[in-house]
């Protein structure tokens, strides 16, 4: 066979996957939803939604991105997202929590498991800016897209993640900025 | 190599929502178009598009460390004096490179011809190793297709695994990063994201114009956490121009594709190959422009060194026409290949985009252009493979 054994994604689109060309375990996948109601109707416990959207009230403003000033929130998440931070973290301008992560885990046996990964950001625009996750992979579950078993444990900032003083934003992205796409 | 008429699935539209696939439709025009196919012989691909692709890349490969150690090959590929010993050094420390995509063009008779190597920024990855699979997948569940019915395209099975090769070696936290406006391009980056994530590599997403420079010199993402590694679907020769650009050296960031590649998206790489490997079958004359203004009488193409999607293309055909694009690429250098023109099919004028991932060949996509000069507004046709 000339293509891939399966196809599978689990950061996009709104639907789980789907398709296999033979019969390996399903991948895992992670969808996000603005409610309890909606992780619900998705097929998660009522328990883990309820938890996940809880944990990511609690984490929302140690995860979200800081601003100083909220010309500078809303220059990234556009007006009406942002909101002034009044918590434990100190006083900033941070864009409104859009929801919450969940992942959809399969172990060896093929049982499912759902795990909440954290909150998620969106922007007036569409997009949204997720804080690199923590490890959802890691311990007994597996990758089993590639059939790599891949136990990866550390996330986009384990044992770095040093913290520097931003003097400026702005400088990558102007020389072509009228054009729009760059892909070859 | 044949192109046949197939009824589109009914419900593409919603499953390519469902999935992600933002820019099915594109400033009103298809880009998706699964009205046709292409269908190869699996001789065919193994043999006139596999093989050449592992080779052709091989070819490339061993031109960048006699082009990085040339002051004059340098200057001649137009790549900053400022960035050299940047660029040199991330070839010796061996960072990693990703993928790439090469344009041939092939109708099913003779040797394919190396049009130009996308090695930088490529894109149409996602339809061409995601939705495509989804596609065929469908089309035989549904009975459209044979049950035999397969296709070249292990893109993502080799994405996912180089990305778990990867792991082991980048400095955290690591970003994905496009231009906030580009629907595509974002497009791109979230898949890619999506295949490291299924490889145990946790990343980021951040706009390349969200990226801040602290004052030490490293770049920072929006919670002032220095950036380990960056993926950028953004031209290596633009961030070297963009205000940012005399950080980079001193920043101690790590980029995928890494700063080496410099060399082998750049077009000047066309004439180079020509000269170290000439006359070979998957390769068409080429010359810098400055150096033989005339070497190819009989028809000729002419690109400018930094040119995307198919902007500031000038041909001159066998017969005298001339045909020319527009675009931005004003003022740079250009080479000049030997016209060898896209044959036109029943839809157009199909060129093949061969990707390399690490540096293995996994697959191919094709896009369909109205004329001979494939540019951002062609669509992109699903092939199989039928014996």
């Amino acid at each position: 066979m000339k293509r891939s054994t399966t196809a599978s994604l689990v950061l996009m689109g709104l639907a789980p996957l789907l398709l296999t060309a033979c019969d390996d375990p399903p991948a895992p996948t992670q969808q996000s939803f603005a409610t309890v109601d909606n992780c619900v109707a998705a097929g998660v416990p009522r328990d883990t939604c309820q938890t996940a959207h809880d944990q990511a009230i609690a984490n929302a403003e140690k995860d979200s991105p800081h601003f100083g000033t909220l010309e500078q929130c809303i220059a990234q998440f556009g007006a009406g997202m942002c909101q002034q931070s009044g918590g434990d973290h100190g006083s900033f301008w941070m864009p409104m929590l859009g929801g919450f992560m969940i992942a959809r885990l399969f172990d060896s046996s093929n049982n499912t498991s759902y795990v909440p990964v954290g909150p998620i950001y969106r922007s007036a625009s569409g997009g949204y800016y997720s804080p690199p996750s923590n490890g959802v992979y890691g311990g007994s579950y597996r990758s089993s897209a590639s059939g790599w078993g891949s136990t990866a444990s550390g996330d986009g900032s384990s044992g770095s993640g040093s913290r520097a003083i931003t003097a400026s934003r702005g400088g990558f992205g102007s020389a072509h900025a009228a054009a729009g796409g760059w892909g070859g | 190599m044949h192109r046949m008429a197939i009824a589109p699935r009914t419900d593409w539209q919603q499953t390519a929502e469902a999935y992600g696939f933002r820019f099915h439709t594109i400033s009103g025009e298809m880009y998706w178009d699964e009205s046709a196919y292409y269908a190869f012989s699996l001789q065919e691909v193994e043999r006139n598009i596999e093989d050449p692709t592992g080779e052709i890349h091989q070819m490339a490969m061993s031109l960048v460390g006699d082009v990085l150690r040339s002051e004059a090959l340098l200057t001649k590929l137009a790549i900053p004096s400022s960035h050299w010993d940047w660029i040199a050094d991330s070839w010796r420390r061996g960072q990693p490179h990703l993928y790439g995509r090469m344009d041939l063009a092939y109708d099913g008779t003779g040797p394919a011809k190396l049009y130009e190597l996308n090695y930088d920024t490529p894109t149409s990855l996602y339809e061409a190793a995601f939705f495509q699979w989804i596609w065929l997948e469908q089309q035989i569940e549904r009975g459209a297709l044979p049950k035999g019915a397969d296709q070249y395209n292990s893109i993502q099975d080799k994405v996912v695994l180089a990305f778990a090769e990867l792991a082991k070696g980048l400095p955290r936290p690591f970003y994905f990063s496009a231009a906030r406006g580009s629907v595509e391009d974002q497009g791109t980056v979230d898949y890619l994201r999506d295949c490291a994530q299924q490889a145990g590599l946790a990343a980021g997403s951040i706009a390349i114009e969200d990226i801040g420079l602290s004052t030490t010199g490293t770049f920072t993402d929006l919670n002032d956490i220095v950036i380990g590694t960056l993926f950028k679907l953004y031209p290596l020769e633009d961030l070297f121009a963009d205000r940012y650009g005399s950080a980079l050296p001193g920043s101690g960031l790590q980029l995928i594709e890494p700063p080496w590649k410099s060399v082998l998206s750049n077009k000047g790489i066309l004439p180079l190959l020509w000269e170290r490997y000439e006359g070979h079958p998957n390769l068409l004359p080429a010359y810098f422009e400055a150096e033989n203004p005339a070497p190819l009488p009989e028809g000729w193409v002419r690109k400018p060194l930094f040119s995307r999607e198919g902007a500031n293309i000038r041909i001159r055909t066998t017969e005298g026409d001339i045909l020319e694009s527009d675009g931005p690429y004003v003022g740079a250098s250009h080479i000049r290949q030997a016209y060898h023109p896209l044959t036109k099919f029943p839809g157009g004028y199909p060129l093949i985009g061969s990707w390399i991932v690490g540096d293995a060949p996994a697959g191919m996509g094709l896009r369909e252009d109205a004329g001979l000069i494939t540019r951002d507004t062609s669509r992109f046709v699903p092939h199989v493979i039928l014996d």
